[in-house]
């Protein structure tokens, strides 16, 4: 196969471990040996000089498999001898590395392994497993884990091994041969009396007399009572399940709340609390928000309504800052970029229980999400958090990239703060439409006199959009200043040449101020003939119509009637038209 | 990661599978009681007929095979029950002694040639790795070619040690090393000296593999109270009846290990408690009371501080942390929230509480007799303890748990030595008779309660009752190393 060729050519000079072995082409099973031991050790360099996700290696590891599959049709065993820089095959060296740095063997050797065994029937996952582990141990902390161990948690079906655990002690331990080796080491010294009463709840109860009362009768003849029922097996089913499960290790943050409300020392305290935070790492990394919330709230809780101490109050204290500071924000950056499954609202429950330091990191995190509702989620959570500090925000708003700007600016102006107002003149200047935009939203949350001069300013904006949006603004909170300018605009003689959209944004915000001051200039608005063409004419007519309509007082609607007696018939029909729309609103009396 | 494929118990062949071997192994133990002819044989024969033909019409053939600890049935690897283990675990014990690891058959098969294959099987002799040539042969001679039988695949140095010497000799290395390592681990982390955890991890696999393979060795051993400093020993004991419950239960493999090292360090935290009130003969004040009341919690700590945090670290602090509450959230340290503990954790207690009820204390050097401390804790089951965990704990120990001195109607007198694998004859051990002579017991010969008189069809022997061991200056475990 073309395959195998280029796989061989790629490993290199790998092969130059490899020993010859004498006599090797008179026998089959050695032959195929060397060739399976071969490709082994180029599996096993393979691995080490190619990322895990190389395909490369991916065709290594089939080939590998292919090869075990073919020797093992033909032998029912394959079994391969470790030496401390040997590997052999029935007792003749095919490998051999004397560099413990770089020689598989001494890899395998070093942890106690003897041999390995694989037979017939070996399955694709077990050969994966196996590179897997030889990888792994390569890199595990050798105070708690070892190759052994590795192959031994995977229980392999087919690959089986020989390990010595001998150089793991340190000084031989006497293994009772006899009664009487047996006898020397056995102490009677009579036990403290704490170690009766710890088996119960209370000092008191007393186990001697528990016990009296307790014989019973030689067995029963009820046997029932110890047999399984099949719902009993069931449960006792789940309960592994659910036990084994990976994520069951989260459930020690229970108990690690038990302690930190029982702990009065520092050091164990602060233990405790740094081992609740890797809980949490665990959670976000795996896109647990819901969990991850309770876990913060457990924390508010703690402090609110325990008896703690000051320190103890600062380190939950510090716990909650660490669950929003940079590593934790980008860890959840991670998940809501590469992960679908993620509850947008779980996400915004988290990220509102975080505190201010969480700010930068978010906004940081902000100009690099890519989906608009991760990012609305993240704007909202700032709104809530940012609320006191808003020199957090506005340095952003300079910022190159427009998006993040507009982001900025549309939590600022959630915020609400009038503070925010010199930093959304800049926004407001922008040369990107959609930061413009979002900067006469802002000043339509924001109000006030200031935000109601800026979006005068804005009345004259080169977008008819931006025109549009910061009339409704102002119609929504510039009262009579705002009106006035409002004004202004639509008695100008340039209006009536503006976009209909944007006629009507004018009108309605006129309408939404409500004031009889507007009657004045809309009056003869509504009745002037005009100078131009019929249909400018007809759109400014019904525009004014439900103008008045909509500010609502007896006035404007007597300005109404008056309308609908009109001889022109556009001027009748818009008036009539405003007056039934009006109606259809007002409750029937 | 390359992970085995997951199959659960009621998957399709794993019920047919264990349907199979229930069956077949009852028939296989029916031929060293019953002759050819009788009615019950009769009986066994047609009833695993019934779990062997249907599937050849099915699919054409029926193969089982051993492989290592794994049974496959047609070529799916078999989920292991909780109430199946005892039998599943018997049968591959009888096939492995006889170097059988593989049955096949090809078409369906009749009552004679099934009987004709169990005589067989069971007439071998133990450790002949040439049985099957023999089995072969004789089926051939029989004109039986549909059954097909081969040789277990198996390396004798592996993990699997057929020869019942040599697992007590196995169990007894891994038991007394597992003292000498807890006492080292325990006395580091006192010290706050860097742990190597490793060779702990390293010893509770084999002490996996033994028990797997047959835990009567080292439960026997649990019976062991007082070598060396009781807490080490306790530990030990407690982490050899987790690890054998939780395989009762169905704990996977690399999950028995964290389990057994769970039970293993559960009372680290007791190395903090002073000596003094430790070994306090009188009583505690509330003050050295509250220090010993403290050890869950300085346990759990102790493991936070000794181990990265993971899945074994998780559940040696569930073991640490929770072995002292009861099902009912009753029992230390309190708790200010209510929880479900963790089955792990209710594990330990169950295991804590048994050994601990077991050793000697102050106003009386000797312990309790088992059957009271299993009594009790069937009492208390549901309040201290976890109904079904204790269930499955009485049937793993029997009702005379390894080590309970007996007596029969022979008025002969015995050690409990062996529990029987079917639920139904958990009255009926298997024991060693001890005789006196020249002023001291002795070891005599090994009997199994399930014998009956061939020509009465009545037991052999019955339990009387239970002695306490004590009384007659006994001490169990001497009989059981």
């Amino acid at each position: 196969m073309p395959e195998d060729h280029r796989l061989e050519k790629r490993s290199l000079e790998l092969t130059d471990e490899m020993v010859v072995v004498e006599g090797v082409e008179t026998d089959e099973e050695l032959l195929l040996a060397r060739d399976l031991a071969n490709f082994f050790l180029k599996t096993f360099k393979a691995i080490r000089f190619y990322p895990a996700d190389n395909p490369a290696l991916q065709g290594f590891k089939d080939q590998l498999f292919k090869k075990f599959q073919h020797f093992l049709n033909k032998y029912p065993f394959f079994i391969l001898q470790i030496g401390e820089f040997t590997l052999s095959f029935k007792e003749r060296v095919l490998y051999e590395n004397r560099d413990p740095k770089s020689s598989l063997a001494f890899l395998l050797y070093k942890d106690g392994l003897r041999e390995l065994r694989f037979t017939r029937g070996l399955e694709e996952w077990e050969v994966q497993g196996l590179m897997e582990v030889i990888k792994r141990s390569e890199t595990i902390n050798d105070l708690e884990d070892d190759l052994v161990t590795l192959l031994w948690e995977k229980d392999f079906v087919h690959i089986g091994y020989l390990a010595t655990d001998e150089f793991l002690e340190d000084t031989p331990i006497l293994i009772p041969e006899n009664v009487e080796q047996f006898r020397s080491k056995l102490l009677f010294k009579p036990l403290a009396h704490n170690v009766q009463v710890d088996l119960l709840d209370e000092e008191e109860a007393d186990l001697d007399q528990l016990l009296a009362k307790n014989v019973i009768p030689t067995p029963t003849r009820d046997k029932d009572v110890y047999f399984l029922t099949s719902e009993e097996l069931e449960r006792l089913r789940g309960e592994v399940e659910n036990e084994t499960d990976p994520t069951s290790v989260f459930n020690a943050a229970d108990i690690l709340f038990e302690i930190l409300g029982m702990e009065k020392e520092k050091d164990p305290f602060q233990v405790t609390a740094n081992l609740l935070l890797k809980i949490l790492d665990g959670l976000l990394t795996l896109g647990e928000f819901q969990r991850a919330s309770d876990l913060l709230k457990r924390l508010y809780i703690m402090i609110k309504t325990y008896e703690l101490q000051q320190w103890q109050v600062e380190t939950l204290h510090q716990l909650i800052e660490s669950a929003g500071d940079e590593v934790r924000i980008g860890r959840i950056g991670r998940i809501l970029e590469g992960e679908q499954r993620i509850r947008l609202e779980e996400v915004n429950e988290y990220l509102l229980l975080l505190q201010q330091n969480s700010i930068k990191p978010l906004i940081k995190l902000l100009g690099e999400l890519k989906n608009s509702k991760t990012r609305r989620v993240v704007c909202d959570a700032l709104s809530e958090i940012g609320k006191n500090a808003i020199e957090l925000f506005t340095p952003f708003i300079d910022d190159r990239r427009w998006y993040l700007v507009r982001n900025i600016v549309y939590i600022l102006g959630r915020i609400g703060k009038e503070k925010a107002l010199p930093h959304l003149q800049k926004a407001f200047n922008h040369e990107e439409i959609r930061v413009r935009r979002e900067a006469v939203q802002a000043l339509g949350l924001i109000g006030g006199p200031k935000a109601v001069s800026l979006l005068i300013k804005a009345l004259a904006d080169k977008d008819t959009r931006i025109r549009a949006m910061a009339a409704i603004n102002l119609g929504k909170i510039g009262k009579n200043i705002g009106l006035a300018a409002l004004l202004e605009v639509v008695q100008s003689k340039d209006f009536p040449k503006k976009e209909p959209a944007e006629m009507k944004a004018f009108f309605d915000a006129i309408g939404m101020v409500g004031s009889n001051e507007a009657l004045p200039v809309l009056q003869p608005l509504l009745e002037r003939k005009s100078l131009f063409g019929m249909t400018k004419k007809d759109e400014i007519r019904t525009g004014v119509a439900n103008t008045l309509a909509m500010i609502g007082t007896p006035e404007a609607r007597a300005l109404l009637e008056k309308g609908c007696q009109s001889k022109e018939e556009s001027l009748r029909s818009a008036c009539q038209q405003a007056l039934r729309n009006l109606s259809e609103k007002e409750p029937f009396i | 990661m390359a992970e085995r494929p997951i199959t659960k118990p009621d998957d399709h062949p794993t019920k047919m599978g264990m349907d199979f071997i229930v069956r077949f192994y009852r028939m296989l133990k029916g031929t060293t009681i019953y002759d050819r002819n009788n009615v019950v044989m009769d009986q066994y024969t047609y009833d695993c007929l019934q779990a062997i033909n249907p599937i050849i019409q099915s699919e054409g053939h029926l193969s089982f095979k051993i492989v290592r600890d794994n049974c496959f049935f047609n070529h799916t690897k078999i989920q292991v029950r909780a109430d199946i283990y005892p039998i599943y675990k018997s049968f591959l014990h009888e096939m492995r002694r006889r170097w059988v690891g593989e049955i096949e058959f090809d078409e369906e098969v009749s009552k004679e040639h099934l009987k004709d294959l169990a005589f067989l099987l069971s007439g071998l002799e133990e450790n002949n790795e040439s049985n099957y040539l023999y089995v072969k042969r004789q089926l051939e001679l029989r004109g039986i070619g549909h059954i097909y039988v081969d040789k277990l695949e198996f390396f004798k140095d592996e993990e699997i040690y057929v020869d019942s010497e040599d697992q007590k000799r196995r169990s007894k290395e891994v038991y007394f090393k597992s003292i000498n390592l807890v006492k080292e681990v325990m006395e580091g982390a006192r010290q706050q000296k860097i742990v190597n955890i490793r060779k702990a991890k390293r010893l509770m696999q084999t002490a996996i593999n033994v028990i797997m393979q047959d835990d009567s060795a080292l439960l026997g051993l649990a019976n062991i109270k007082n070598y060396d400093e009781y807490t080490f020993n306790h530990s030990v004991n407690v982490a050899i009846y987790a690890i054998a419950l939780g395989l009762r239960v169905g704990i996977p493999k690399k999950h028995l290990a964290h389990l057994g090292m769970a039970g293993l360090f559960h009372d680290i935290g007791k190395t903090m408690v002073p000596k003094e009130i430790l070994n306090k003969p009188g009583k505690l004040d509330p003050e050295e009371w509250e220090s010993v009341r403290a050890h869950p919690v300085v346990g759990a700590e102790m493991v936070m501080k000794m181990k990265e945090w993971g899945e074994l670290s998780t559940r040696m602090i569930n073991g640490a942390f929770e072995h002292h509450l009861r099902y009912d959230l009753s029992g230390y340290p309190k708790l200010t929230r209510k929880r479900k503990l963790s089955l792990f954790g209710r594990i330990i207690t169950l295991a804590d509480f048994y050994d601990a009820l077991g050793r000697p204390r102050v106003y009386n050097r000797f312990p309790y007799v088992s059957e009271k401390i299993l009594g009790l804790m069937m009492e208390r089951s549901g309040k201290d303890f976890d109904p079904i965990l204790v269930k499955v704990f009485v049937n793993m120990v029997g009702i005379y748990p390894l080590g309970t001195l007996v007596l029969l109607d022979t008025n002969e007198m015995g050690i409990v030595i062996q529990a029987q694998e079917e639920p139904n004859l958990i009255d009926r051990p298997k024991v060693n008779l001890l005789f006196y002579k020249d002023g001291q017991y002795r070891k005599g010969r090994v009997i199994d309660l399930t014998e009956k008189d061939e020509a009465t069809g009545q037991y052999k022997w019955t339990v009387v009752k239970t002695l306490d061991p004590n009384e007659y200056h006994i001490n169990v475990a001497e009989y059981l190393i």
